[in-house]
C-alpha cells in the first residue's frame, strides 16, 4: 500500500510534464506472468520489436501526424517535417526503452543484465515499470519530455484557431502543419517548453493549496 | 559444547576473511559515521547532501539513485547476472536516502568502488520512481577519493511560477557543511573534493517517468558519436575490472 501510494504521489508530478497517474497497484497483484507464462518485460521487448519492424518512412509519418492536432502540435524554429517526424520516432523508441537516447540499443530488456531501477524496488515494481513503459499514456508523456527536452515546443492554440484549422481541407491541413512545425513565430494559448525545472525549480512565492 | 562454539567462530571468521571486502554491487546504506569508516582498495565514496532550507522541503525524505556509467557508450553499466557469485567487485547502483528528517541538512556517504557514475534519478520521497535517462550529471570516483556530488532539496508537488505542480529535487552545493559533516572521520573529510559534474549524460530509459536533470552552471559532456547502425548494448563489465 505504501509503495502504490508512493508510486501514485510521484507520478502526479513530473518535471515540466503535467499530471499523469498510472493505476499503481500493490506489489503482490502485479502479474509477473500472464497466463502464457510470459513476463511484462518480454510483452515489452516483443511490443518495442514488433514496432520496429513496421517502420517504413510512412509509417513513422503517420504516427508522428498522431501529435500535430488542431488543439495542439509541435514547433521548432527552422525544422522541416521530415526532422519532426525523425525526432517524433527516436523519441518514441526512448520512451518504449528500446533505443538510448544516442541511438544505440539498450540494457532494458537484455535478460542477462539487472536493471537497476528494476531491481532496486523489488521485482513486482519492477514489472510494474515494465508495464507501465507498455501503456500509451505513460509512453505519450515521456515522449513529449523528450520532445520538449530536444528543443521542441508544444503549442496549444485557442478556440478559434483550433475551429480554423479543423475547417481546412486535408490537403492545407497538411500544408499547415508542414509550414508550423518550424516556423519561427507561432501564436498560442499556451508554449510549453523544456525548462530544467527538476535540478532549479522556478517555485511560486506562495505555496498555498 | 564450547569447543564446537569455538569452532563455530573460527570458521565465521574465516568466511568473513574470504569474503571481498569490496564486494558492494549494490550500496543502498549510507556508511555509519559513529564507527571506523576506511576506504578499501578501489574505493572511494559519494557524499550527498539533503537540504531543507525552508517551510516546503521541512520534514521532506529524499532518495538520490546512482548507477554505474559508460561515458564512451552513454549508457549505464548494469550489473550482469550472477555477478557476486564470479566476484565482481564493481558497485553498479548506489541509493542515497535521506536520514533525519527534522533536520536542516544530513547527508550520507556512500561507499562505492571507482569509477564513473551518474545521477540516474532522485525524489522527494523514500523511493525512486523516475530516471533521468534524457539527460543528466556523470562524474568519476577515483580510489581513495570522497567526491561530493552537492545537495539536493526535496520538493514533492510544490507549485511553480506558471501554476503548475510537480516534484523536484533542487541543487545547491557546500563543500564546507559537506566536509564539516564528515568531522567525525577526518582522513575522509580530508579526501573530500567537488565531483567534477558534466551534464547532459544519457542512457537506456527504464522508469516510469523519463526526465532530465542538469546541475546549473556544469559543462555539457561532448556529443556522443553516432552509433553504429546494429549496435549491441554495452557488454558487462569484467569482474573486477573497474570501469
Amino acid at each position: 500500500m505504501l509503495l502504490s501510494m508512493a508510486l501514485a504521489s510521484s507520478l502526479a508530478a513530473a518535471q515540466d510534464v503535467r499530471t499523469v497517474t498510472i493505476p499503481a497497484q500493490p506489489a503482490p497483484s502485479v502479474p509477473l506472468r500472464d497466463a502464457s507464462g510470459t513476463t511484462p518485460q518480454a510483452r515489452a521487448a516483443a511490443a518495442a520489436a514488433a514496432m520496429e519492424d513496421e517502420e517504413s518512412a510512412e509509417k513513422i509519418a503517420e504516427e508522428a501526424q498522431r501529435d500535430l492536432r488542431e488543439s495542439r502540435f509541435y514547433n521548432r524554429p527552422g525544422a522541416t517535417r521530415a526532422q519532426y517526424n525523425e525526432e517524433w520516432q527516436t523519441c518514441r523508441l526512448i520512451a518504449r526503452g528500446s533505443r538510448t537516447p544516442t541511438g544505440g540499443m539498450t540494457y532494458v530488456y537484455n535478460p542477462a543484465l539487472v536493471s537497476p531501477l528494476a531491481a532496486g524496488i523489488g521485482a513486482g515494481i519492477g514489472a510494474a515499470i515494465a508495464q507501465a513503459i507498455i501503456e500509451a499514456r505513460m509512453r505519450r508523456v515521456n515522449r513529449r519530455a523528450c520532445l520538449l527536452i530536444r528543443g521542441w515546443r508544444l503549442i496549444e492554440v485557442d478556440d478559434a484557431e483550433k475551429a480554423r484549422i479543423a475547417a481546412m481541407s486535408d490537403a492545407a491541413r497538411e500544408a499547415f502543419f508542414n509550414s508550423i512545425v518550424g516556423a519561427n513565430e507561432v501564436g498560442g494559448r499556451r508554449v510549453r517548453t523544456w525548462n530544467n525545472d527538476f535540478a532549479a525549480p522556478r517555485l511560486a512565492a506562495a505555496q498555498g493549496e | 559444547m564450547r569447543r564446537l562454539a569455538i569452532a563455530a567462530g573460527a570458521l565465521a571468521l574465516a568466511v568473513s576473511a574470504a569474503a571481498p571486502a569490496s564486494a558492494q554491487l549494490r550500496v543502498e546504506r549510507r556508511a555509519n559515521l559513529a564507527a571506523p569508516v576506511e576506504l578499501g582498495r578501489n574505493q572511494g565514496a559519494i557524499l550527498v547532501g539533503f537540504r531543507r532550507p525552508d517551510a516546503i522541503s521541512a520534514r521532506r525524505h529524499g532518495a538520490v539513485g546512482f548507477a554505474r556509467y559508460d561515458v564512451e557508450a552513454r549508457d549505464v553499466i548494469a550489473q550482469p547476472r550472477g555477478a557476486r557469485r564470479a566476484g565482481d567487485t564493481n558497485t553498479y547502483w548506489v541509493l542515497a536516502k535521506s536520514g533525519d528528517r527534522t533536520l536542516e541538512s544530513d547527508h550520507a556517504l556512500m561507499i562505492v568502488s571507482a569509477g564513473d557514475y551518474v545521477l540516474f534519478g532522485a525524489a522527494p520521497t523514500r523511493i525512486l520512481d523516475n530516471t533521468f535517462c534524457l539527460g543528466a550529471p556523470t562524474f568519476r570516483v577515483n580510489p581513495g577519493e570522497v567526491v561530493y556530488f552537492g545537495d539536493v532539496t526535496p520538493y514533492q508537488n510544490v507549485r511553480f511560477e506558471d501554476g503548475h505542480r510537480a516534484n523536484a529535487m533542487a541543487y545547491s552545493a557546500d563543500l564546507d557543511a559537506a566536509r564539516a559533516a564528515l568531522q567525525s572521520a577526518p582522513a575522509l573529510a580530508a579526501a573530500v573534493r567537488p565531483a567534477e559534474l558534466r551534464n547532459g549524460a544519457t542512457f537506456g530509459c527504464v522508469a516510469q517517468n523519463m526526465l532530465s536533470y542538469a546541475v546549473p552552471g556544469a559543462p555539457e559532456l561532448p556529443p556522443a558519436p553516432a552509433p553504429a547502425p546494429a549496435e549491441a548494448a554495452p557488454a558487462p563489465s569484467a569482474p573486477g575490472t573497474g570501469s
